[in-house]
């Protein structure tokens, strides 16, 4: 079971190359997106490496039940409450956002209500299956899709087009003072690791701390090539302009014996099914958060029945009415003060599960 | 009712119960002193063996007490319970045989369709050719004759309350997961009070599973006795029913219905390739149509333009938009595949020929349909053919009408959300709580789990 906390970790990482992440990294590339990287490549593997040492003392529990033991029980509901909040918004970032890349790239004349809806029916259903279902569905979805993500992968860099001078030019601002918005943003990629405060129920076997590198490596090709690709094939100039980097990168690709001709229609196909797959996980972690938050177990059957629709479809109001309030821009402002406080957030949940640690440790003796 | 003395009142109450049918039997006979009556159903009890083995001896033996001793010798004896088993076992081809006090049971069922036939919907290239008939006891003795194992264990279980069918449920008892059987004979307990008779296999199917309405078999049926012999091995569980020629398996997953045996018997990579291919036409016959209409009504944009082209051109004297053109021809398909199932031989053939032949060409030359749609739905219909075990060729046969609806009405996202939506829903599925779909499974019953499992249990 050990291999979905890799699956969990490359799925956030493979989504986030839609996401706002290349957007923003590329708009701060002359003003330390790449230091940015580094640092956040450095924070997030030591991040992860804790965070895994210290779910290894805790062996097929979950957070809400790790947290039963040792807080006092409101601040307890409170932090999962706040927990699964952020879950949710990360889930509904990754729903807007391909709201809006299917309406630009895949089919204009559809108004937007009619994807947000078709995606919505999908990830809560989904959601509400138990832990290892979603997980077995994960591992699916993402081995069917490696194919593409590497045939994706060889094009981009056997592309003849590719500018390495543009790479090397962004290059030599590697040394400037690490941007903020980059920072947090690069960080993010790495939280996929974080989904285990819930499938750790599910998925028994422990992480092995000595292949904290290896996810590490993973990062950062990940990140070096969500960063620089899109540079060394769009500009180091022009990529600035984009809003969906990546997707314009994927429209350079031309497959010239294929049946389906460009790039980006491979690029879109893969990038639905993956990005769906993620938004459901969070979701789906953020529901779970939610009812180990009032232990919904204690509560009649007919309430437990119905307390997880309230929950993701108040979630799914929430997610209709930023659509139809706000624009894309300001979705996007407010994605990154969210992606300031998931980061405080996940070093609290760190600090938090190190404390926990230790009594457990102590206990033992 | 019968305590003081069975014997005498048993026969009056036997004769209460049953309706007056001609074919009921009761012989009265007398030689040297002895007494004996024979009652018995003519038509479903062996007439030769009744003669040969009862009442040629009783007129041969001389002493009363010889007889009797003979008659407890035959392996088809059994003693008397109490007046309802009596009357089952008499409805199921017993002889009830009654002198003085004493009551014996001996079963003489004759069983007409006991014939062994060739495996005629799973059959295969180069694996054994004879599939089960519809006697229990030739079936059982198929399956034992396929699986010597100290470890194989029958037991004999009736079900429906009104008129019981017998069945057998066999498993490997060093294999077989404890949960999964503890939850089949909760099963078996709750459709043994709900329903009144079952009559076959399938229909145990739909009262087994839990949920009613279902689209995906989640029990495998089979004909085929290497089959069973094989998932036996596997720790399935597998019941026979008295009456059918299928046997169910339990827990089945996704992929034992798109395995055939002749995986096994054939060499590694030329059954590699032919599952390959089967998935391959799986995903052919599901998502086609939809992929027709999506790439011709939303994003033509998708295919290479001389594709995109070839299509448009060959639709550009069609009537009416894509969906229809699809939908309709669908429709003639599936009536065509209907018909044949259904219809005698002789006819079938002609059916075929008209439908297939002048149909599509037909409408082809009226532009009511286009060419590469002809071709389409013919792909569509052979690939569907591919998959080896018919309940999940029939299953997918609806699938991909939902897809085509989700992807009519969505375009190409509706196409995909709507394809690993069909994903999420068979991972979702379980099967006596095996879970349905799921990538790297050894087999389909987890031997360490079920260790444990054992463990834990003492």
């Amino acid at each position: 079971m050990n291999r979905f906390y890799y699956y969990l970790i490359f799925l956030n990482m493979t989504v986030n190359v839609v996401a706002f992440v290349p957007n923003v990294l590329l708009q701060q590339r002359f003003s330390g997106a790449l230091s940015a990287m580094m640092l956040a490549l450095l924070v997030g593997t030591i991040n992860m490496w804790i965070f895994g040492v210290c779910m290894n003392r805790f062996p097929g529990e979950s957070l809400p039940e790790i947290m039963n033991r040792y807080m006092k029980p409101w601040i307890r509901t409170l932090f999962l409450l706040f927990l699964g909040v952020n879950w949710f918004i990360a889930g509904m970032i990754t729903i807007l956002i391909f709201v809006d890349v299917s309406k630009q790239y895949i089919n204009p004349e559809m108004p937007e209500w009619i994807f947000l809806f078709i995606f919505l029916v999908f990830v809560v259903l989904c959601a509400k299956m138990p832990s290892i279902k979603v997980l077995y569905l994960l591992e699916l979805l993402l081995i069917i899709n490696l194919p593409l993500v590497v045939i994706i992968f060889l094009k981009v860099y056997t592309h003849p087009y590719f500018s390495w001078d543009a790479v090397k030019e962004v290059g030599t601002h590697a040394f400037s003072i690490p941007a903020w918005d980059s920072f947090t943003v690069a960080l993010y990629t790495f939280a996929g690791y974080l989904n285990m405060i819930i499938f750790a129920s599910v998925a028994k076997v422990q992480f092995k701390a000595s292949r904290a590198w290896m996810i590490g490596g993973v990062a950062l090709v990940n990140l070096f090539t969500t960063f620089f690709v899109p540079i060394g094939l769009i500009g180091s100039e022009a990529v600035g302009l984009a809003r969906y980097p990546w997707v314009m990168t994927a429209d350079t690709i031309r497959f010239d014996l294929s049946p389906i001709e460009r790039g980006i229609g491979l690029f879109l196909l893969l990038y639905v099914s993956i990005s769906l797959t993620s938004a459901l996980i969070h979701w789906h972690v953020g529901l779970e958060l939610m009812k180990g938050a009032i232990n919904l177990k204690k509560y009649k059957p007919k309430v437990q029945r119905v307390l997880p629709w309230v929950v993701t479809l108040t979630f799914c109001g929430v997610t209709f009415a930023v659509e139809k309030l706000l624009f894309q821009s300001q979705i996007r402002s407010l994605s990154l003060i969210w992606y300031t406080i998931r980061l405080f957030g996940e070093f609290l949940l760190i600090f938090l599960l190190c404390y926990f640690a230790w009594r457990r440790g102590h206990e033992r003796v | 009712m019968l305590k003081s003395d069975p014997a005498k009142s048993l026969l009056t109450w036997l004769q209460s119960q049953l309706a007056a049918s001609d074919d009921i039997c009761l012989q009265n006979l007398e030689s040297k002193g002895k007494k004996a009556q024979f009652f018995y159903i003519k038509s479903i009890c062996d007439q030769t063996f009744i003669q040969d083995y009862l009442l040629i001896p009783f007129f041969e033996i001389d002493s009363f007490h010889d007889y009797m001793s003979y008659l407890d010798n035959l392996f088809q004896t059994s003693s008397y319970i109490n007046p309802e088993k009596t009357l089952n076992q008499f409805l199921h081809g017993s002889v009830v045989f009654i002198s003085g006090t004493k009551i014996r049971l001996i079963d003489t069922r004759k069983v007409a369709n006991t014939g062994i036939s060739e495996a005629k919907i799973e059959s295969t290239v180069q694996g054994p050719q004879n599939s089960f008939s519809e006697d229990i006891a030739t079936n059982l003795n198929m399956i034992r004759d396929r699986y010597y194992q100290p470890s194989l264990r029958i037991e004999n279980q009736e079900i429906g309350h009104q008129a019981p069918t017998p069945i057998a449920i066999l498993y490997d008892e060093k294999l077989v997961d404890p949960l999964v059987l503890e939850g089949l004979r909760q099963r078996l307990a709750e459709i043994q009070k709900e329903t009144s008779i079952i009559l076959s296999n399938g229909q145990l199917h739909r009262h087994l599973s839990r949920r009613k309405k279902t689209m995906f078999p989640t029990l495998l049926l089979t004909e085929r006795p290497d089959r069973v012999a094989y998932n036996l091995a596997q720790g399935k569980i597998a019941i026979v029913m008295q009456g059918n020629a299928f046997v169910l398996l339990l827990p089945s997953v996704f992929y034992d219905f798109m395995a055939s045996m002749d995986d096994l018997y054939h060499t590694y990579w030329t059954s590699r390739f032919v599952v390959i291919l089967r998935y391959l036409g799986l995903f052919i016959t599901i998502t086609l149509p939809s992929l027709y209409v999506v790439s011709t009504a939303y994003n033509p944009e998708l295919f290479r333009y001389q594709l995109a082209l070839t299509i448009a051109g060959s639709r550009i004297s069609v009537p009416y938009p894509a969906f229809i053109e699809v939908f309709l021809m669908l429709l003639m398909m599936e009536f065509l595949t209907e018909a044949s199932l259904r219809l005698p031989k002789m006819i079938g053939s002609t059916a075929t020929t008209v439908g297939g032949l002048i149909l599509g060409q037909a409408a082809t030359e009226a532009a009511l349909v286009s060419n590469i749609m002809v071709i389409l739905i013919a792909a569509v219909a052979i690939s569907n053919f591919v998959i080896p075990i018919n309940a999940m060729g029939f299953a997918m046969r609806g699938v991909k009408y939902l897809l085509l609806f989700i992807s009519t009405v969505f375009g190409m996202i509706g196409f995909i959300v709507g394809l690993v939506g069909i994903v999420a829903y068979l991972v979702h599925l379980d099967s006596f709580g095996q879970p349905y779909l799921r990538l790297f499974m050894k087999s389909s019953t987890d031997q360490e789990e079920i260790k444990r499992v054992k463990e834990e249990k003492g």
